[in-house]
């Protein structure tokens, strides 16, 4: 299974040959620029290479599995849990060159494009058509929708609309060992054979190059309407979320932000918050405008039933925006606290969030640390926030004590450990507390058949090796 | 030339980037040619590396380094706050302390900018010798290569070298009036390309009443060295400029140059202070630098030219759009009073622009540097000013307008006037007194039409925006 063969001169050249001298690169500097994703650690590939085709894709491919060096996909090196990092060195391969939109089809409302396309690129065109791609993770400006795929994001919309996986329709896949597959079809019932589509989406650049996609599309809607409410008792929020579901109102956002968070950002805010805020919902409706109106009204005099002591709905655009400053001004915000900021995107049935945050809340004060939570309530997706000195030692020691704390609370309370950010090198220490051994070993035994001799993104979620990625330098 | 023996590395700052990817979306040069080393991730992690010892301080990492118009897009929009303009000038700073500066750029840096002298003999021979090298292109009075130049790539509109520089024509107390005492910091392409700018705002300074004086000791802000990674020259020109300036008690200090005004603003308090300048005298210098924008907009000055005169006029206005200058909107902060002073102005129609906000892509040594990249970025910027349909693009930046002007005419655009904010409203302003003196049935004509608008000078100034 180990890849035991670097890069030698040899295969160099021929790497060099397959993309063209102009789309590769081995100097240090090249390399220290592909060494990093957002999950913010450090591993230098061998070589970094920006095919143009999925046949070049497939000639790499093929040449790793004779030559026996690990290939690891990248696409805009944005994803959270290491995903694009070449922890054991390797050829970084990207997608740079493959940003083509290829067919927008208002009809079927489907759109065919390359893995390199920017999300948010690929939204601004098909709404020029009246069309709607939900999925949108908070990278959505920046990060590829190959990437997206790979590791199944989602975003704030994903309560309505759900996540990427739910639009993707088909895909172009390079195999580990170099083929060219077709998943899916361009109808949108199609059961012919295993749904292999769904097998590639989310699974981390492990099984196959994502190299096209076939995705589909929704109406935009005509507008959207923004308002935010504060409780004072965590339970209400959540009741409020269950009450507004259940008079069959779907919210396309409700993102939520508990007593921490408000506190980071009550200084960003144009609306003075009541002293007793123990949590912050801010809510989305979208679609014909006078049902918007409608349920708007609907939410207000739920929010208010409840026991929220601020309700504040906007009313022009300008004041959507400002509402959002709460929520956008946190990252920033905790960053002030502490330097690092260790990320957990948990997810738990949405009516156990109360349960979650207290629990939480007695995982920060055993570990002494400082805790800030928000995220999607509406689908229970909760970003815990461990935010640490990472000079202080101690405190990173506390903090890896409390990530395992939260995991096994978060599995206690039937949820699991990433709602979107994937499991890569990050989470995977921990993975058997969600997964059973059948689980893992069926997994296994996926990547066995498809990728015989591992060089495809080795080393990543079950496949994981300490004493590999200890190698990091930071 | 003489190495720095204490290269100071912004690791501090460098490690507080971390690897989100957030800069992708707004960097000018990314949008351009999307490869890693564009962003300011890469470019922190680099500087990063660097300072480990990981990485040397190779020809490749200068080149990365220097694919940067320091527009500051990046650091506005990056959400833990890293200041990557610092961390660039500081990286810079050593790479020029440890390797030495490029042949050519090193000279123009250490040797002609360092001095009034030496800056300005270097525009005496370009003026003299730019008609043997450049051929006029007669709709721009701008200037096209005529052989092969280093620098100059063949299809680059540029400036002339002017006839007479600003700080020729105008010098020591050149206004005397009732109002405040005002003095002029030129910069260098004002006072070498665009001595019709200067002028502009010593005319409107003192059509408002106030003593105007443009101190001689002033040299270069030295923003293309500072950009360029020579600290120690810069420190020099600072005191130099602080010396200048000291000679007359004034209650402002104002410049049309949105690089110098950045640069006056952001790092001469740290350089004058390593220069050994006490507190005080910082103080008392750099208190009283703003833009003319800042300046007319706190005069008062929209009121006192009559909003809404036009109609009553029943003419045609000039529709005019506004560019706002990277190192004015975004380091500076001075968005609203540009456009308020033009919605103000009699005989113009102000039409907004979409992403007004985002670099022409000149970025001073950039433009020479990465032209074909410069004027992808630049495509994107004429876009935006077409689309308004506006006869005129404002902008309060030299530099800009240099590029600005280039790009149009590339696209077969020069119908499209390019003005400095200063000249736009000297000349309405003018107009406006014609059109009054001829209702008394006098006749005349403001000399802003009139005035040498110079032969120009050919020679590219450096400067970050």
């Amino acid at each position: 299974m180990e890849p035991s063969a670097k890069l030698d001169r040899k295969n160099r050249t021929r790497i060099r040959q397959i993309v063209g001298p102009d789309h590769c690169s081995d100097s240090s500097e090249d390399l220290f620029l592909y060494a990093y994703d957002a999950l913010n650690r450090r591993y230098l590939p061998d070589m970094v290479v920006h095919p143009g085709s999925a046949r070049e894709i497939s000639e790499l491919l093929k040449l790793a599995n004779e030559a026996r060096f690990p290939v690891v996909p990248r696409g805009a090196g944005t994803g959270l849990t290491g995903g694009s990092l070449a922890v054991d060195g390797g050829l970084v391969v990207t997608t740079r060159r493959l940003d083509r939109i290829l067919d927008i089809d208002r009809d079927n409302m489907t759109v065919w494009c390359e893995a390199g396309v920017v999300n948010g690129d690929l939204q601004a065109e098909v709404e020029k058509e009246g069309l709607f791609f939900p999925p949108d993770p908070a990278s959505m400006k920046f990060s590829t929708i190959g990437g997206n795929a790979a590791e199944n994001a989602g975003g704030p919309r994903a309560v309505k609309y759900g996540v990427t996986r739910d639009y993707v329709m088909a895909l172009e896949v390079v195999l580990p060992t170099g083929e060219i597959l077709h998943t899916g079809s361009s109808a949108i019932k199609s059961v012919t054979g295993y749904d292999l589509t769904r097998l590639m989406v989310g699974s981390e650049g492990t099984l196959g190059f994502i190299t096209r996609l076939l995705l589909r599309l929704v109406p935009k809607p005509e507008t959207v309407r923004a308002m935010l409410t504060v409780f004072p008792e965590t339970r209400m929020a959540s009741n409020t979320v269950a009450r507004i579901m259940s008079s069959r109102i779907v919210p396309s956002t409700l993102e939520f932000m508990d007593r921490s968070a408000i506190d980071c950002v009550k200084n960003y805010l144009d609306i003075e918050l009541p002293d007793d805020a123990a949590a912050l919902l801010l809510i989305e409706v979208d679609g014909r405008a006078t049902s918007v109106t409608e349920q708007m009204a609907t939410i207000q005099s739920i929010c208010r039933e409840v026991g929220a002591n601020l309700v504040r709905a906007a009313d022009s655009e300008e004041e959507r925006e400002s509402l959002w400053t709460a929520r956008r001004s946190l990252s920033p915000a905790i960053m002030k606290i502490r330097p690092l900021k260790i990320n957990e995107d948990v997810a738990v049935p949405r009516m156990k969030i109360p349960e979650l945050i207290e629990g939480v809340e007695e995982i920060a004060r055993c570990r002494d640390l400082i805790i800030v939570n928000f995220g999607h309530a509406g689908d229970g997706n909760v970003h815990v926030n461990l935010l640490v000195d990472p000079e202080d030692r101690d405190e990173v020691a506390r903090a890896h004590s409390a990530v395992e704390d939260l995991f096994r609370l978060v599995v206690s309370l039937g949820g699991s450990l990433s709602g979107e950010h994937g499991i890569g090198i990050a989470k995977a220490p921990y993975l058997a507390i969600e997964l059973d051994e059948t689980m893992i070993s069926v997994m296994r035994r996926i990547k066995g058949a498809l990728d015989p001799n591992n060089i495809l993104n080795p080393h990543k979620t079950f496949d994981f090796d300490p004493s590999v990625t200890s190698r990091e330098f930071r | 030339m003489p190495k720095s023996k204490d290269h100071r590395l912004p690791t501090n700052i460098s490690s507080k980037c971390v690897k989100c990817g957030t800069c992708h979306s707004v960097c000018p040069v990314f949008d351009a040619v999307p490869t890693e080393s564009h962003t300011a991730r890469g470019k922190m992690a680099l500087i990063e590396a660097v300072a480990q010892g990981r990485l040397e301080e190779s020809e490749r990492y200068r080149d990365y380094l220097e694919a940067c118009l320091l527009c500051g897009a990046c650091q506005e929009a990056c959400p833990n706050e890293v200041p990557t303009l610092a961390a660039m000038l500081e990286a810079r700073e050593s790479l020029a302390g440890r390797m030495g500066l490029k042949t050519g750029k090193g000279m123009i840096l250490n040797h002609l900018l360092a001095t009034a002298r030496g800056f300005r003999l270097a525009m005496r021979t370009g003026r003299a010798v730019q008609g043997l090298m450049f051929r006029r292109i007669p709709e721009s009075s701008g200037l096209r290569r005529r052989f092969p130049l280093p620098l100059i790539p063949e299809d680059r509109t540029i400036p002339g070298v002017a006839r007479d520089f600003f700080t020729d024509l105008y010098t020591g107390t050149v206004r005397t009036g009732s109002g405040p005492r005002v003095g002029i910091f030129a910069g260098c392409m004002t006072n070498y390309f665009y001595p019709e700018t200067g002028a502009d705002m010593v005319d409107l300074l003192g059509m408002l009443g106030a003593t105007v004086v443009v101190p001689e000791g002033q040299v270069c802000c030295g923003m293309p060295a500072l950009a360029g990674g020579a600290r120690d020259t810069v420190r020099d020109l600072a005191m130099q400029n602080l010396e200048a300036f000291e000679e007359y008690d004034l209650d402002a200090i104002v410049t049309g140059c949105a690089s110098c005004g950045g640069n006056l603003k952001d790092n001469f308090r740290a350089l004058l202070a390593e220069a050994g300048a006490s507190e005080p005298r910082i103080e008392a210098f750099l208190s009283k630098v703003m833009d003319i924008n800042e300046y007319l907009a706190r005069m008062g000055l929209p009121s006192r030219t009559g909003e809404g005169a036009d109609e009553e006029a029943g003419r045609e206005p000039l529709t005019v759009t506004y560019h706002h200058p990277c190192h004015l909107g975004r380091l500076q902060g001075v968005k609203e009073e540009p456009v308020r002073l033009i919605q103000a102005l009699p005989g113009v129609r102000y039409v907004p622009m979409e992403e007004a906000d985002r670099c022409c892509g000149m970025g001073g040594s950039f433009s020479i540097e990465n032209y074909d990249i410069s004027k992808r970025i630049n495509d994107r910027k004429v876009d935006r000013i077409l689309e308004t349909g506006a006869q005129a693009v404002v902008t309060s930046c030299p530099a800009c307008i240099l590029h600005i002007r280039d790009g149009l005419r590339r696209r077969g655009r020069a119908d499209v006037e390019v003005h400095h904010v200063a000249e736009l409203i000297t000349r309405r302003m003018e107009e406006e007194e014609v059109e009054s003196g001829k209702e008394k049935g006098e006749s005349g004509r403001g000399d802003a039409e009139t005035r040498g608008r110079g032969e120009e000078v050919s020679c590219e100034g450096e400067r970050g925006g």
